[in-house]
C-alpha cells in the first residue's frame, strides 16, 4: 500500500486544489475530506498539507485569509484563483494521461 | 485553547525565529488540530488517545520551519501584485516626467526663456531618472525575470560566447562615437555624420548574426 500512499503525497497539490474548487476551506476539513474519501485508510501529514498550502500560494495558485472566528483561535481559509483552477485542470488531464498509459504498460493479455 | 496543544506547538517551534509568518502557522496549526482533538473526543476517544493521535499526526515539520529563518521572505500572491502596482506606477509616471519635459522646454521657448527650460527638463529628467532606478533597485528578486519565464541555464561555453559577443559590441559602438566625433569636429560635417549610428546599428545587427550562425 506503500506506493498508494506516495502517489497521493505526490498529488497532494491537486487534491488540495480540488476541494477548493467548490468552496473555500482550511487546513482541518481538507485532511478530513481526504480520511472520510478514502474510508480513512489514508490521512496526510499536517507538515505535508502546511508546505503544499504555502507552495500553492507562493506561485499564485491559491490565496488565503483569516476567518473572524467568535471563539478561540483564527482560523485560515484558503481560496483557488483562476491560475489555481487552470493548474487543476492541467494535472488532472496529466493524471488521466498518465494513469491510461501505466495501465496499457502493466495489464498483460488476458 | 487546548493548553497543552498550544504547549505542545510552541515547544516544536522554539527553535525557530519569531517571524509573522511562524506565527501564523503556529495559529493555523493549533486551530486545526485542536477541531481534529475535539472530533476525536466526540467519536469516544479518550483524551490521551486523542493527543496521542493529533501530535502523531504533524510528521516532519523540519522543512517548514527551515524556511522560516529571518532572512526567508515568504511573497504571497498579495505581496506580488502590490509590489507589482507599485512598479508600474512608478514607471508609468517616470515616463511621463520624460515626456513632459520635452514639452516644457518647447513652453518655455515661446516666452524665450529657454535656459530655464532646459534647466527644468533636466531636472525632471533627474527625477525620472532616479525613480527608474529606485524601482529596479528595490524590486524583489521574484519579480526581476518576469520577461524570462524559463531561466536558461547557460553552460561555461556559451557564457563565453555571449560575452565575446558583447565585448565585439562594445569596440563596435565605441568606434562609431569616434569617428562620429572625429566625423564632426575634423570634416565639421555633423549635418551627415549621424549616419554613421544608423550605421553602427545595421553592423551590430551583423555581428549578431555571426555569432548566431557560429552557434550553430
Amino acid at each position: 500500500m506503500s506506493i498508494a500512499s506516495d502517489l497521493i503525497r505526490g498529488h497532494t497539490e491537486t487534491i488540495i486544489l480540488a476541494h477548493l474548487i467548490h468552496n473555500d476551506s482550511y487546513g482541518y476539513e481538507i485532511n478530513k475530506s481526504i480520511q472520510e474519501k478514502t474510508d480513512n485508510q489514508y490521512e496526510l501529514k499536517e507538515a505535508t498539507l502546511y508546505s503544499a498550502f504555502r507552495r500553492l500560494e507562493t506561485g499564485g495558485f491559491i490565496t488565503s485569509y483569516w476567518g473572524d472566528q467568535t471563539t478561540g483561535a483564527r482560523r485560515r481559509y484558503y481560496k483557488i484563483t483562476h491560475l489555481g483552477r487552470a493548474l487543476y485542470e492541467q494535472n488532472r488531464e496529466e493524471w488521466q494521461t498518465a494513469k491510461e498509459l501505466i495501465t496499457k504498460l502493466i495489464e498483460i493479455g488476458e | 485553547m487546548n493548553k497543552r496543544l498550544q504547549d505542545y506547538i510552541n515547544n516544536l517551534f522554539s527553535q525557530v525565529p519569531n517571524s509573522t509568518y511562524a506565527q501564523e502557522l503556529k495559529e493555523e496549526m493549533l486551530t486545526n488540530l485542536s477541531d481534529r482533538y475535539e472530533d476525536l473526543l466526540r467519536e469516544g476517544k479518550s483524551k490521551e488517545e486523542a493527543f496521542i493521535i493529533v501530535t502523531s499526526s504533524i510528521g516532519d515539520i523540519r522543512e517548514l520551519l527551515s524556511g522560516l529563518d529571518e532572512s526567508a521572505v515568504i511573497i504571497t500572491t498579495k505581496d506580488i501584485e502590490k509590489r507589482r502596482r507599485k512598479s508600474a506606477l512608478i514607471t508609468s509616471f517616470a515616463v511621463m516626467l520624460y515626456i513632459l519635459g520635452g514639452t516644457v522646454l518647447i513652453c518655455s521657448s515661446f516666452f524665450g526663456a529657454e535656459n530655464l527650460g532646459l534647466i527644468l527638463l533636466l531636472i525632471m529628467v533627474t527625477v525620472a531618472t532616479g525613480m527608474l532606478v529606485y524601482d529596479q533597485c528595490s524590486k524583489p528578486a521574484v519579480l526581476k525575470d518576469e520577461s524570462h519565464p524559463e531561466r536558461v541555464r547557460m553552460t561555461s561555453e556559451e557564457k563565453r560566447k555571449n560575452e565575446l559577443e558583447s565585448i565585439v559590441s562594445s569596440i563596435l559602438w565605441t568606434s562609431i562615437v569616434a569617428i562620429y566625433l572625429l566625423l564632426g569636429f575634423m570634416g565639421d560635417l555633423w549635418s551627415y555624420s549621424w549616419i554613421i549610428f544608423i550605421i553602427g546599428a545595421a553592423l551590430q545587427n551583423i555581428v549578431h548574426l555571426v555569432f548566431k550562425l557560429k552557434e550553430k
